[in-house]
């Protein structure tokens, strides 16, 4: 290889660098704040979806809910500041995969919704822990009932039939979730205004009140 | 001596080795399976009946249907097609036949999957890499889990036809662990013994172990199969069963040596496998070492999907696995024989590595 | 040079879809075809990436080929390749955000397709610019209608539904959905596709397609 072609290889490659540069530079300029945009409009309107009587929902810090993991939890108020509720960041060990969910409970420490926000378990099967009918399971449980079972019970969580891994994982995370909740925020209301909200926004489930121990919890 | 050995081994599929054709050990062993399925019939009902037989006649209609198509000669009377749907259907539950018409369409789809796309399109009996009738299970498993884990409890009567369902021993076993198991079957005497005569939900040929014991012996006795496949696939999931089974109720941790490997031989599939299904002839290994590391594989597999896995049970899976390796024993046991220390120099005219 | 005189563009066009199909014939980038094909959506979306970057690549490659030294055509190839790829994958972040998050990671992935730099090699790098859009016309039209394909079949026979709406009310053949089912769908079109290229075309099948 002689001089000639050393430089011309160079002459090459720094041309293809520069109009690539600025192609992209060009493309990058345009594009970075829709996508910025974009994934915070994701992820308030997940949380939104959550609470939808919320008027804002602030960002309170990072906890860990799984060894290796962590998630942030959030406060909504509505409108005139009364506390409506948190939502908790949550993972679990799935049959095929991590699970990644939003749990927000009530100040009533009840569930108010879950939502799953990632997940890789069997398609057909598994990942209908992402399906209305099942995450609606979740409604207004309090943490002794967040319980799998197979077998058709209100009062608890009805696994996923033939996913019953998937349906464990699910429960375990909002588990974690709402026990980090009940631990900085105690497990009674912080108001009465608070309250009359929260219980109106979920169903009553039999045997709330009942001062039963947490059965189950490790 | 090795070296005349080596010069009649035919590691070519299919393997017919002696004046006995292939239509003779297909029906054989097609009448060794008779009296599981018998026993299955008995604990099932007319629904195990109605499923078996329309795997089998689907497996005929199928092979002969594309054999005529391709322009090939039919050659359904030797046997192939029958057995893979007598394996095939023996291996579903007897909840897929509800006598509901809708619903029928599983064995015959689970049929066309095992002749159509495991055997014929891979060029007909020989050719084919795998099990037809463990492909056709596992594409009924994989693609329609909740009719494919809907068992029906045995009512030991030749008309029972009431639906009630239940889980087989080993779903009992790694859903709620040993404790339940025991619950169900009261002492451990008892679980061998519904174990053993067949008193149990599964799979319609899986569950009567003492007649497909008698179905093997009779192959065996026959010498259409050798010792070598079952023996160490069955050895080999007794022995990880008991070392690696034992597990602590409270915490879940696994205590070393307190297995129970009788209860693992006993129930799923795996005597049916063992004697049946891991010992056919194309998708076997052919030389004697080769059929040892075989076996020992299919029940390693074994034993890590019921102990680790996902699935409750592990055979069909195993076996499925070890096709794939079946063509590359024979070959690594035929390059360097099995024990013993040799170079190349040694086994003139040999095959080279 | 020669190829372009003999062939029309619309016969480039054809050879891409069937005669050199990307999947079927010559059997490259079959890892996005059993990836990305569960549904139609992605799949056809996956298609119409490719497609954008095969096109671009083809372009300029063409444009620059008298430029780049032989010796290092294959990196300043793959560094056209992966701009195009770059560039397609910020757009669809920035306008079709739902569509990102479900086919990003694999987007991203278009730069190691092989039948981009095989297009850029073979064709690209000898022929003019115009001759060689057709050709990337052609391929990426060929890949997008495999995968299309592909997806048609496992979503139809594994989610019993089209883009979405269920069309088909049974249960469906799961296995389909799994990534599993991604092998058997592409072996067995390709299967299907090598059977009608010898039944009505006379064919010999994909050991008789490409060069």
């Amino acid at each position: 290889m002689n001089f000639k072609e050393i430089i011309k290889i160079t002459l090459n490659l720094v041309m293809v660098f520069i109009f690539a540069g600025v192609i992209l530079a060009l493309v990058y300029a345009k594009a970075e704040p829709q996508i910025t945009l974009n994934k915070k409009v994701e992820k308030e309107n997940a949380l939104k979806a959550l609470i939808p009587a919320a008027a804002n929902i602030t960002s309170i810090g990072p906890y860990q809910p799984l060894e290796d993991k962590t998630a942030h939890y959030y406060k909504a108020v509505d409108a005139k500041g009364n506390v409506l509720g948190y939502i908790a960041g949550s993972y679990s060990k799935g049959y095929s995969s991590i699970l990644h969910m939003l749990v927000a409970v009530g100040t009533d420490m009840r569930v108010k919704a879950i939502k799953v926000l990632d997940e890789g378990e069997t398609p057909g099967l598994g990942d209908d822990i992402r399906k209305k009918y099942f995450d609606d399971r979740f409604k207004g449980k309090s943490l002794d009932q967040l319980v799998v079972v197979k077998d058709v019970d209100p009062t608890k969580i009805q696994a996923i039939t033939g996913a019953t891994i998937s349906s464990k994982a699910c429960t375990k995370g909002v588990r974690a979730g709402v026990k980090f909740i009940m631990k900085q925020y105690g497990v009674g209301g912080q108001t009465t205004g608070a309250m009359g909200n929260a219980a109106a926004a979920c169903p009553p489930a039999a045997g709330s009140g009942s001062n039963q121990p947490l059965k189950g919890v490790k | 001596m090795s070296e005349k050995e080596r010069q009649f081994i035919v590691s070519v599929s299919p393997h017919v080795r002696s004046d006995v054709t292939v239509a003779r050990i297909m029906w054989s062993v097609s009448i060794s399976l008779l009296p599981a399925l018998g026993m299955g019939l008995y604990f099932f009902g007319p629904r195990a009946l109605a499923v078996v037989a329309t795997c089998v006649v689907s497996c005929l209609v199928f092979e002969a249907g594309m054999q005529k198509w391709m322009g090939k000669p039919v050659t359904i009377s030797d046997g192939s097609a029958f057995l893979t749907g007598l394996l095939l259907g023996m291996n579903l539950p007897a909840s897929l036949w509800s006598f509901n018409p809708f619903l029928i369409h599983l064995p015959i789809l689970g049929s066309f999957f095992a002749i159509v796309i495991t055997k014929v399109l891979f060029g007909g009996l020989g050719y084919n890499i795998f099990n037809p009738a463990l492909i056709g299970r596992a594409f009924l498993l994989i693609s329609w889990p909740r009719a494919m884990t809907t068992w029906l409890k045995p009512t030991a009567g030749l008309l029972g036809m009431d639906a009630q369902t239940t889980a087989t021993p080993l779903g009992i076993l790694k859903e709620d662990g040993v404790g339940k198991l025991m619950e169900v079957f009261g002492t451990r005497t008892n679980l061998y013994t519904q174990l053993f005569l067949g008193h149990r939900a599964g799979s319609i040929g899986e569950v009567s172990v003492i007649a497909l014991l008698a179905g093997g012996l009779f192959l065996l006795y026959k010498r259409y199969i050798t010792w070598h496949i079952p023996i160490t696939f069955l050895a080999t999931v007794a022995i990880l069963t008991w070392i690696f089974g034992g597990k602590d109720p409270q915490t879940g941790r696994i205590i070393l040596f307190a297995g129970d490997p009788l209860m693992h031989l006993l129930s799923g599939g795996l005597m049916l496998g063992a004697f049946f299904m891991a010992t056919d002839y194309v998708t076997g290994p052919s030389l004697r070492a080769a059929q040892v590391l075989f076996g020992m594989g299919c029940g390693i597999l074994t034993s890590i999907i019921r102990l680790i896995g996902g699935f409750p049970e592990g055979v069909m899976f195993a076996i499925l696995l070890m096709n794939c390796f079946a063509p590359l024993l024979d070959r690594v046991i035929k390059t360097s024989p099995f024990g013993t220390v040799k170079t190349a120099a040694a086994v003139p005219g040999g095959p080279k590595a | 040079m020669s190829a372009a005189q003999k062939v029309s563009y619309f016969g480039l066009i054809r050879n891409g879809i069937f005669g050199e199909n990307p999947v079927f014939r010559v059997a490259l980038s079959l890892c996005p075809a059993v990836a990305v094909t569960n549904t139609l959506k992605s799949g056809l979306l996956m298609g119409v990436a490719v497609f954008f970057v095969q096109v671009m690549a083809n372009i300029s490659i063409s444009i620059v080929r008298k430029l780049i030294h032989a010796r290092i055509r294959l990196p300043a190839y793959i560094l056209i390749i992966g701009t195009w790829v770059t560039v397609a994958n910020l757009l669809l972040a920035a306008y079709e955000w739902p569509i990102y998050k479900e086919i990003g990671l694999y987007v991203e992935l278009i730069v190691a397709f092989a039948i981009i730099l095989s297009r850029a090699e073979l064709f690209a790098s000898k022929n003019e610019v115009v001759p060689s859009f057709f050709d990337g016309l052609g391929m990426g039209l060929g890949f997008m209608f495999a995968l299309g394909a592909i997806s048609f079949v496992r979503e139809l026979l594994g989610n019993g539904a089209l883009l979405g709406y269920h069309v088909v009310n049974t249960h469906p053949v799961l296995l389909f959905a799994l990534p599993m089912g991604g092998f058997f769908a592409v072996g067995l079109l390709m299967g299907f596709f090598n059977w009608i290229d010898i039944r009505f075309f006379g064919g010999h099948g994909a050991s008789g397609a490409g060069h």
